[in-house]
């Protein structure tokens, strides 16, 4: 399970995201290594569910701290860092969407139509092995329904119940206004449920 | 129905509880009587777990150090990052390079004008225009000109800078271009260094002594007058002219046409000059009015024709 909230602050004894952008600012790299560990999980659970496969996930997640560590001097700290990581992950996914809607047009096969390397899953060691089963089945078939709405649907879901961000993060993750955040994630959740609904039974 | 359709539109603000006590009171209500609408209820419950149930993708075991390898391959990378930190926001940036482009263009126009050497050299254009006037007009200061280019010749043979052979070049012209030229008057006025200029000259001026004589100034003041001698053997005669010349205290040269020469004498000596030429041969015209000449010395070219 993703965690569900994102923490500006950090436990007792660890430096704060904006502690650390300080010392990279100040020449400290090791100190975005430190952000990278500490954040590499979420942005590319993120970007994996928006791209829809591995490869191209590992790939865009790189460039996203790539983006990041020269976009840093730019950074407000009046913003949680990692919700403006989030937006940085955002737009770029965009980009690679965009770009792969012009591939599929132009007729080349886009990467990540199908996942031919699927992500390995963290599954409840306690489970049994049909539960397991049942499991990873429910798994691939939301990811792939995930795969079929539109990337703003998409991206509000993931961030919304998938990384349980609170709608003024993802506000300023999207850059869009409140109320746009509840009326779209209500439409999300609607679309979503009549992709399913074959699937969870009426 | 329109009444289940709403309450369904309300459904995922309800599960977020976002709905105000009367509107969730309403759909609590409807839900009661509505199976539809609790099954609707329901698929979202089982949608939105499904979402919040979808398991965390593992991170690739290369991720950070794909990262950091991708950063550490960046050579110009620190570069970048500091003239993102200098000139970002654009709001800066702009201004800034406007003004530094000001500043460029402001210090390249001082430095132009403070720089003599650098108001000159433009002049290679303007000098060769000077020396195609002056063919026309001097056949002397033509033969001056040969005599530099064979010995700007030999100095080109010499290992030297472009650079310096241009300065050698440029400051060989007021040494052949007239007395008191006009150009080179206007040159020093517009380098502002009159004096320096003067200097410069001078060391030509002395180093060319070395060559050959200085040559007369009337000689710079105007072309002179040509006669024309007709002779039975041009090669006797110009051995004849060349002792007479020197007889008189005059100078003679020979110019690159074989039959022309160059003379200058004294200017009291000038009638003399054509009387010794007449006995040579026919002299054309059999007088001529010697051309004023403030330095005291006449200059004439003469063309000995068979």
């Amino acid at each position: 399970m993703v965690a569900r909230s994102s923490h500006a602050v950090a436990p007792e004894g660890r430096d704060t995201d904006h502690d650390l952008v300080d010392r990279v600012l100040a020449g400290d790299r090791e100190a975005f290594t430190a952000i990278l560990e500490r954040h590499q999980r979420r942005i590319f659970n993120f970007v994996y569910r928006m791209v829809g496969d591995r490869t191209t996930a590992e790939d865009v997640t790189q460039e996203v701290f790539l983006k990041a560590y020269e976009a840093l001097p730019r950074f407000r700290k009046a913003a949680a860092f990692s919700t403006w990581l989030f937006r940085i992950a955002h737009n770029h996914c965009l980009n690679v969407l965009k770009e792969r809607r012009r591939e599929v047009v132009m007729g080349r096969p886009a990467d990540g139509s199908a996942d031919a390397n699927p992500v390995p899953q963290i599954v409840d060691p306690s489970a049994s092995a049909e539960e397991v089963l049942e499991q990873r089945e429910l798994q691939a078939l939301v990811h792939d329904k995930l795969n079929e709405l539109t990337p703003d649907y998409r991206a509000i879901l993931v961030l919304r119940d998938v990384q349980g961000l609170s709608y003024e993060e993802i506000a300023a993750a999207l850059e869009i206004e409140l109320g746009t955040v509840r009326s779209r994630l209500h439409r999300a959740r609607g679309e979503l449920k009549e992709k399913l609904r074959s699937y969870l039974g009426s | 129905m329109m009444r289940c359709e709403e309450i369904q539109e309300q459904l995922s603000p309800y599960l977020e509880d976002e709905l105000a006590a009367g509107a969730r009171r309403g759909v609590e209500d409807h839900l009661r009587q509505c199976g539809r609408c609790q099954n609707e209820l329901g698929l979202l419950r089982r949608t939105v777990t499904a979402l919040r149930s979808l398991e965390e993708a593992e991170v690739p075991r290369r991720l950070v150090a794909g990262v950091k390898a991708r950063l550490a391959s960046r050579e110009t990378f620190d570069w970048r990052r500091l003239a993102s930190w200098l000139f970002v926001p654009l709001h800066v940036k702009l201004p800034l390079q406007a003004a530094a482009l000001l500043l460029v263009s402001l210090g390249a126009v001082y430095l132009f004008r403070s720089v003599p050497e650098l108001a000159r050299a433009p002049a290679p254009p303007s000098v060769a225009t000077e020396y195609a006037t002056r063919d026309r007009e001097s056949p002397r200061a033509a033969v001056k000109r040969s005599d530099l280019d064979e010995r700007a010749g030999a100095r080109e043979s010499a290992p030297e800078s472009v650079g310096r052979k241009l300065e050698d070049r440029l400051a060989s012209v007021p040494r052949e271009r007239p007395a008191e030229g006009v150009v080179g008057q206007e040159r020093m006025q517009a380098g502002g260094e009159k004096q320096r200029e003067a200097q410069e000259q001078k060391s030509v001026g002395d180093s060319a002594g070395r060559f050959r004589p200085e040559p007369p100034a009337a000689a710079k003041a105007a072309p002179p007058p040509e006669l024309v001698l007709r002779t039975g053997d041009p090669a006797r005669a110009t051995e004849r002219i060349a002792e007479m010349v020197s007889a008189i205290g005059g100078q003679f040269a020979p110019t690159p046409e074989p039959q022309r020469l160059v003379l200058t004498v004294p200017a009291e000596a000038y009638p003399k000059l054509l009387e010794r030429l007449r006995e040579l041969g026919e002299l054309k015209p059999p007088t001529a009015e010697p051309p004023d000449s403030p330095q005291g010395s006449v200059t004439v070219s003469v063309r000995l024709v068979p």
